[in-house]
């Protein structure tokens, strides 16, 4: 039995004191204290499961602790107290507190032990983490927010469904669903929503550049990890995640290189890079499940830490499109250097995080003899380069006069620095990674042959980068993506009821009006009954409905 | 400054394409696997190929920045 308190509750908690505390040093040292006493109190936990309580004929589990659940929520905790680092400086409880759940019910998702207990946690992450894109105060944010949510609402409903057929069938709520029954399709449509799965991914670049400089911090974070953590807890093996996974690979990096918003230029490489975790999942071997893990672990700090430094441009020149940016290497220096290295992790150089768990994925592959994932998962790794070349190059190195700037303030300069000093303790030391992996590790990341090959493979992209740099050029255009058709649905949807369903509404209340009209001139003077048309039809609707109802009754449609 | 980089740069180039002859991979699965330098061509090859790809899509989804609104 573990002592030790659900970690997602101390967030959860803490959050409802966060507007009492005054003054805002103080305040800052809440919250932060935070997240170091549920790091302890993760540390304190035990293998099983506890918290247990009885709910109708079921027992939902608050606390399982596992080498999954631990490896992912050490890593949450870690990202969360340097995400409330960077935004110490921001002054609206409002944020804060809506960050804190957030966090919370990301770690209640992790540590759940069982499905009713996950779909509490899940919906209240959709339910909170919106408001971190509210809160920029836009009326994009405002529509982004709404879409989000939308897209989030119908996750959760699958999810919902899927978990009461399983729950039917089997009558566990703990153990997952298998054998590709309704159930299993439901579930998994609704973890694959959170983890992205093309075509459901449209809510992440739609949302995420459109969030607050720190709330995109912590959205980049929790909600797509979550769902990998519920894909490897619950999927792992399954042969279409794997093919899902290599998918998203590739047509984040393809959308990625389109951009001109830096932040959407990142939001496109969350679901690049979350594929290689899904993918991971899908191929289902311990190697491939650790590389899954590890890359949730390592992209958590490499792609909170890309969000921070392209906050911390947005903040202080005031622009957000490549084209728009450059020269700022002079001006930002501790910015442009945190920025290089958290883009040499994502892109998987040798000596950052990214190398390490991105290695294990694609040599997963090749222990199971698929080639097109690996080709796939290759592919990408060049188009991760080439967009980081670019997002570096045009932002910090790109000639451009027009621009100063100062350095962002001294949190999220130490937030920054001690992000991209995990990202290369990693890369440089791995064995701290392999410590809390899920299985026991076998894997050398430093062969001769490795290293080489991903030497050669991003020499010759930036040979090909510095010979057709206008090909890779920002431009001042807006990339459609499968949320087009989203749109255009709703629009229909929309027109239907507002012109279909309205125009027959009107109709029918005016019959009726003309009805009841008619029965009052009846009433004065029943002679005039034969001469009014309505009355007639309003008899005849009456009788019809009688009959129906009669027949109900009579028990003729059982 | 920027001329050394590049002499570097491509100093780097030719012995990483040289050491690929007498490195050879440890877990050689696929038949490209035992291609000298094969990241290499890989990495000219996968780089033209994501351009044209990029250029494909944006031939039907580019629209001005304003269109939503």
């Amino acid at each position: 039995m573990n002592s030790a308190v659900p970690p997602g509750f101390i967030f959860i908690l803490g959050a409802l004191l966060i507007p009492l505390i005054r003054p805002r040093v103080l305040k800052q040292i809440y919250l932060l204290s935070i997240s170091v006493i549920t790091f302890i109190d993760i540390l304190m936990l035990k293998s099983g499961t506890s918290w247990v309580y009885k709910f109708l004929e079921y027992e939902l589990i608050f606390v399982r602790v596992d080498r999954l659940s631990l490896c992912v929520g050490y890593v949450f905790v870690i990202i969360g107290f340097l995400a409330i680092l960077y935004a110490l400086h921001v002054k609206e409880d409002g944020q804060h507190v809506a960050a804190f759940l957030y966090v919370g019910s990301s770690l209640g998702v992790v540590f759940a032990g069982d499905l009713f207990t996950i779909f509490f946690f899940w919906e209240i992450m959709a339910g909170t983490s919106v408001f971190l894109i509210w809160y920029s105060r836009t009326k994009e944010s405002l529509g982004a927010g709404y879409r989000y949510l939308l897209m989030h609402i119908l996750g959760g409903c699958a999810l919902l469904a899927g978990i009461i057929i399983h729950v039917t069938n089997t009558g566990s709520i703990t153990a997952g669903p298998a054998g590709g029954g309704l159930s299993h399709w439901l579930i998994l449509l609704g973890f694959g929503l959170n983890a992205a799965f093309i075509p459901l991914h449209t809510w992440l670049p739609d949302s995420y550049p459109r969030g607050t400089l720190t709330g995109s911090v912590f959205m980049c974070v929790y909600t797509t990890k979550t769902g990998v953590y519920v894909l490897a807890r619950y999927f792992a093996g399954v042969e279409f995640v794997a093919y899902m996974g290599v998918i998203m690979c590739v047509y984040g990096v393809v959308f990625a290189l389109m951009q001109n918003d830096a932040r959407k230029l990142l939001s496109y490489h969350i679901i690049s890079q979350v594929g290689y975790m899904v993918a991971g999942v899908g191929i289902g071997t311990e190697l491939a499940v650790n590389g899954s893990i590890a890359h949730v672990f390592n992209h958590i700090l490499y792609k909170g830490l890309l969000f921070m430094c392209m906050g911390s441009v947005i903040l202080m020149t005031g622009k957000r499109k490549l084209s728009e940016l450059g020269g700022l290497a002079r001006y930002m220096p501790v910015t442009c250097v945190c920025c290089i290295i958290a883009s040499l992790s994502i892109s998987g150089a040798p000596g950052f995080n990214g190398y390490v768990s991105k290695g294990m994925v694609i040599l997963a592959a090749g222990h199971i003899h698929n080639m097109f994932l690996e080709i796939m998962m290759l592919i990408a790794a060049v188009g991760t380069f080439l967009s980081f070349v670019k997002l570096c190059y045009y932002t910090f190195f790109a000639k451009n006069e027009n621009i100063t700037a100062k350095e962002s303030p001294w949190n999220m300069q130490l937030a920054m620095i001690l992000t991209a000093f995990s990202c290369v303790l990693i890369g440089v030391y791995p064995k701290v990674l392999y410590f809390v992996l899920p299985y026991p590790v076998d894997y050398h990341a430093y062969t001769p042959d490795h290293v080489l090959g991903v030497v050669q493979l991003f020499l010759t992209a930036g040979l090909v980068f510095m010979f057709a740099k206008s090909y890779f050029d920002p431009h001042k255009v807006l990339a459609l993506d499968v949320d087009y058709f989203y749109r255009q649905a709703c629009r229909g949807i929309y027109w239907i009821c507002d012109v279909v369903f309205n125009n027959v509404r009107n109709a029918v209340q005016n019959y009726f009006i003309d009805f009841r009209i008619s029965l009052v001139k009846a009433g004065n003077s029943p002679l005039l009954i034969p001469q009014k048309r309505p009355v007639g039809i309003g008899v005849g609707l009456a009788l019809i409905f009688l009959s129906i109802y009669g027949l109900v009754f009579l028990g003729f449609f059982k | 400054m920027e001329k050394n980089l590049k002499i570097i740069f491509f100093i780097a180039l030719g012995v990483s394409y040289l050491a690929g002859y007498f490195i050879h991979k440890h877990h050689a699965v696929f038949f490209y696997h035992h291609i000298p330098s094969i990241e290499f061509y890989f990495g000219i090859i996968f780089t033209v190929f994501l351009i044209f790809i990029k250029y494909t899509i944006a031939f039907f989804n580019e629209r001005k920045e304003d269109f939503y609104e």
